[in-house]
């Protein structure tokens, strides 16, 4: 059979059109150099495109074989071996790079970095000239998960030296609550924007990390000149470097909103890639109440004081930070909210010099031993987040948020190349090319309903929380809820009885905060797909007053961010999901 | 033994150790002796032993996390007629129960006091004021005790219960949670169907009745919040007794309420496992 095969890259034709095969099934045709073509991988964020249309070239017969190969290949662009099959004929192609990088020294143990790799993963380990290997990674879990769930790795020669990594442990609450900063949890999914008139220095920016590189030898300095960093504009986002873009750390503000690749190369080779969101910061302006059931019995006092208050939402702010939001407190002090006739106004107080933080005098049962939610209303109006802090609820919970109908579809999908916490196949050497990520919303429940508290989102939380890093991983916690997240991972009894909130991830096992139980030491990590979800919520578009009371948009020291929804597919599956109402 | 004890007692007097002094408590607690739980007794009124078990700088979290739960929860699973009688005390002393948290661990241990004492139901109506912070966790406590007489209490707290306007209504949680979850007793079952053929008094309406009897035959994920998940007993646990309950359950809704398609559908659904439910105490070949 004499064969004639079109093949264009990235649109343009190669090789010669006029050259025919003669084959017969199973014969494989090799394309010479006319079909390669060198193309400037810097700073490009466009897919490569290979199209590849073979079709019969005989007389009387001009058909084409099967469908024509239209493969897209999204950024990162590591030299790798790749395939595409159609039943009638395979395609195997390869990307690779075009010049070694010169060998800055003859040392026998020098290291060049290349690489290889017959997965189609992104490949970020590399081959030497002495027998050697180099690992770079830049996790977008910390704590980096450990155990079963650690990253896989290519085998290693015998004898090279082992990896640098830091303990897989997260902050501790002594580290959550020193300095002012929000910026602390490195390598988050979100880069944010700051608002207009906000100076953008090294307290408000990202902050990214190597997680691990082997072999140890190679001591990489925080600032190390060696390891170099690139921002490659995805979806439309850019960010720019905050001071050096060097080193095993380097800091990022977002400029463009989208979403961004980070390279990290040595010896002019990408050795390590994450990926983060761009977005605007959110600012989710909240009032704070606590209710107080008498004026002296303890067992009706919430232990918590301002002081404590105050360092629970720093430390809150310091989770929510990976995700680009931030809560402020509102500062009307003059507007009572939402009160049942059991409590006057006059039980209002506003807390002195603290804007945003009132105590509230309440029957007995409003903060202790009560099996409704309407206690996380109190004071509450409408677009502003309201926290109750009670002693505690029937149940023994340490809090709970309090749910409006979100509405939407049940799924959201995040793609790209490390997957969203690396959930496997991440893309990443020695795993397959990432997949897409599907995960399942939480887009409401009935704590309150819409025509009683319109645009109500709230929580209460209560003395059961043991210390400060217990009080700020539940209301980060809850609070996630609220913006739509299910449980990363879920209690195996409600998986087996079907009445699960899990968001069907499962990955990582331990270390994301919408664990159902995990410790807040560990559970602390949020990822790129949770990010595309909480900027869904209707708590970051507020309706116009006439639409059923949702009168004051969110005001605070932000200005009442709108940081719009970043490029996500949620349309897959468009039910509502079932028994709301009753 | 009794060397144990005098030492227990020993530590409970002198020590200013918190699980020193509950593990001395248990010890107590755990005898067989009616004189050491007098003892205890004693030691659990004072208030003073109480400041040096739970010390006032501690922050108060939750009762169960409190030291005076151990020897409390020790005496509760204790089976000594004198154990439960120290509990008893416990229940009718108003210095112990200003302490909430006290209070609340004496409603949990009253779970397992079968059959309730006149002075446990007493404990149980002193706290079950619309207004108590003990309500709610008593509702649920009387049909984990699940003596007839418990469940009589939970019954006329139902009926007498008038939620206000502030309130969502918590009967709902009451009969969604906890009637549902022990929807396998046949107590239980019998008070459901007094609920429902029973002639309305105010508060006690019809779409409450038809509530009972969902409760009985359904299972809504709807019901619960995210963190309140409630799941029904296996139907093959109900006995015989409770199963001819269902059935007349079933007849009564047919009879005198306008059930939906949903709960007609859940009716049916129920008696037609019930009609392949064994009775597990049946010999093999019975049929």
């Amino acid at each position: 059979m004499r064969v004639a095969v079109q093949v264009t890259l990235n649109g343009a034709a190669l090789g010669n059109p006029d050259q025919r095969w003669t084959v017969r099934r199973t014969d494989r045709i090799s394309f010479d150099a006319s079909y390669s073509r060198v193309i400037d991988v810097e700073g490009r964020s466009e897919p490569m495109e290979l199209a590849v249309e073979p079709r019969v070239d005989e007389p009387g017969n001009t058909a084409a074989i099967g469908a024509a190969v239209r493969h897209r290949v999204p950024w990162p662009f590591s030299p790798r071996r790749l395939d595409v099959s159609r039943a009638e004929f395979a395609v195997e192609w390869e990307i690779s790079q075009d010049a070694p990088p010169a060998v800055a020294s003859e040392d026998p143990t020098a290291i060049l970095a290349c690489r290889e790799d017959r997965r189609g993963g992104v490949l970020f380990n590399t081959a030497t000239v002495a027998n050697r290997v180099l690992r770079v990674e830049v996790h977008d879990v910390l704590p980096v998960p450990t155990g079963a769930a650690r990253p896989r790795r290519p085998a290693f020669p015998r004898g090279t030296p082992p990896p640098w990594e830091e303990d897989a442990r997260g902050y501790t609450a002594a580290e959550l609550s020193a300095g002012t900063n929000l910026n602390l949890m490195e390598n988050p999914a979100v880069i944010p924007i700051m608002p207009e008139g906000v100076a953008r220095d090294a307290t408000n920016a990202a902050r990214f990390r190597v997680t691990y590189y082997r072999p140890r030898t190679l001591g990489f300095t925080e600032e190390d000149t060696r390891l170099t960093w690139r921002v490659v504009p995805l979806a439309g986002g850019t960010a720019t470097f905050c001071g050096r873009s060097t080193g095993r750390k380097v800091r990022l503000h977002g400029v463009r909103q989208g979403e961004v690749g980070l390279e990290v190369s040595f010896q002019g080779t990408v050795v390590a890639v994450c990926r983060a969101l761009v977005l605007p910061l959110a600012v989710i302006p909240f009032r704070c109440n606590v209710l107080y059931g008498h004026a002296t019995r303890a067992g009706l006092r919430p232990r918590s004081t301002w002081a404590d208050i105050q360092r629970h939402m720093l430390m809150c702010n310091r989770f929510l930070w990976q995700l680009g939001l931030k809560l402020e407190p509102h500062p009307d002090t003059a507007t009572i909210g939402w009160l049942p006739s059991a409590i006057p106004a006059a039980n209002v107080t506003p807390a002195p010099g603290m804007p945003g933080f009132f105590s509230v005098t309440v029957p007995p049962v409003w903060t202790r031993g009560f099996t409704t939610a309407r206690p996380a209303a109190v004071n509450s109006l409408p677009q502003v987040f309201n926290f109750a802090y009670v002693m505690r609820d029937a149940d023994g919970n340490l809090g709970a948020g309090c749910y409006t109908r979100v509405g939407g579809s049940r799924f959201i999908t995040d793609e790209g190349t490390p997957s969203t916490s690396w959930r496997r196949p991440s893309g990443v050497n020695p795993d397959g090319a990432a997949r897409a990520v599907r995960m399942r919303r939480l887009p409401g429940h009935w704590f309150f309903r819409n025509s009683a508290f319109p645009n109500r989102y709230a929580m209460y939380i209560t003395n059961g929380n043991r210390n400060d890093l217990s009080f700020a991983g539940t209301i980060a916690h809850e609070l996630l809820h609220i913006l739509g997240l299910n449980h990363r991972v879920e209690d195996p009894a409600l998986l087996a009885a079907g009445t699960d909130y899990c968001d069907r991830v499962r990955f990582p096992p331990r270390q994301n905060l919408m664990h159902w139980n995990e410790r807040s030491t560990i559970a602390q990590d949020l990822d790129i797909i949770q990010a595309r979800q909480v900027r869904l919520c209707p708590l970051f578009s507020p309706p116009a007053a006439a639409d059923g009371g949702g009168a004051p948009a969110p005001a605070g020291a932000g200005g009442g961010a709108a940081p719009g929804a970043p490029p996500a597919r949620t349309g897959e599956e468009e039910e509502e999901d079932d028994g709301e109402e009753d | 033994m009794s060397a144990q004890s005098e030492e227990a007692k020993r530590t409970l007097r002198e020590s200013e150790d918190p699980p020193a002094l509950a593990l001395a408590a248990q010890v107590l607690a755990a005898s067989a002796r009616p004189e050491d739980h007098g003892a205890l007794l004693d030691f659990l009124r004072s208030e003073e032993f109480r400041g040096r078990l739970d010390p006032p700088s501690e922050p108060r979290t939750s009762p169960e996390d409190r030291w005076i739960a151990k020897p409390l929860f020790t005496l509760e699973e204790n089976r000594a007629p004198s154990a439960h009688a120290a509990l008893a005390a416990l229940m009718g002393d108003p210095a112990f129960n200003a302490d909430l948290d006290c209070t609340d661990l004496l409603v949990e241990v009253s779970a397992s006091m079968r059959p309730p004492s006149p002075s446990v139901i007493a404990f149980w109506r002193r706290y079950t004021s619309a207004d108590s912070p003990h309500l709610h966790a008593i509702m649920r406590v009387l049909l984990e005790n699940g003596d007839p007489l418990a469940v009589a209490e939970f019954e006329g707290l139902l009926l007498a219960a008038a939620p206000g306007p502030d309130d969502d209504d918590y009967r709902l949680d009451w009969l969604r949670r906890w009637v549902l979850r022990h929807r396998d007793s046949p107590h239980v079952l019998a008070m459901v169907e007094r609920l429902v053929a029973l002639p309305r008094p105010p508060s006690w309406t019809t779409e409450m009745q038809l509530v009972a009897a969902e409760v009985v035959f359904m299972h809504k994920r709807s019901w619960y919040r995210l963190n309140q998940m409630v799941l029904p007993p296996p139907l093959g646990q109900t006995p015989p007794e409770g199963r001819a309950t269902l059935r007349r359950i079933a007849d009564l809704v047919h009879a005198r309420l306008q059930a939906g398609e949903a709960l007609k559908e859940a009716m049916a659904a129920t008696l037609a496992q019930l009609d392949e439910v064994r009775d597990a105490s049946s010999p093999p070949d019975a049929r």
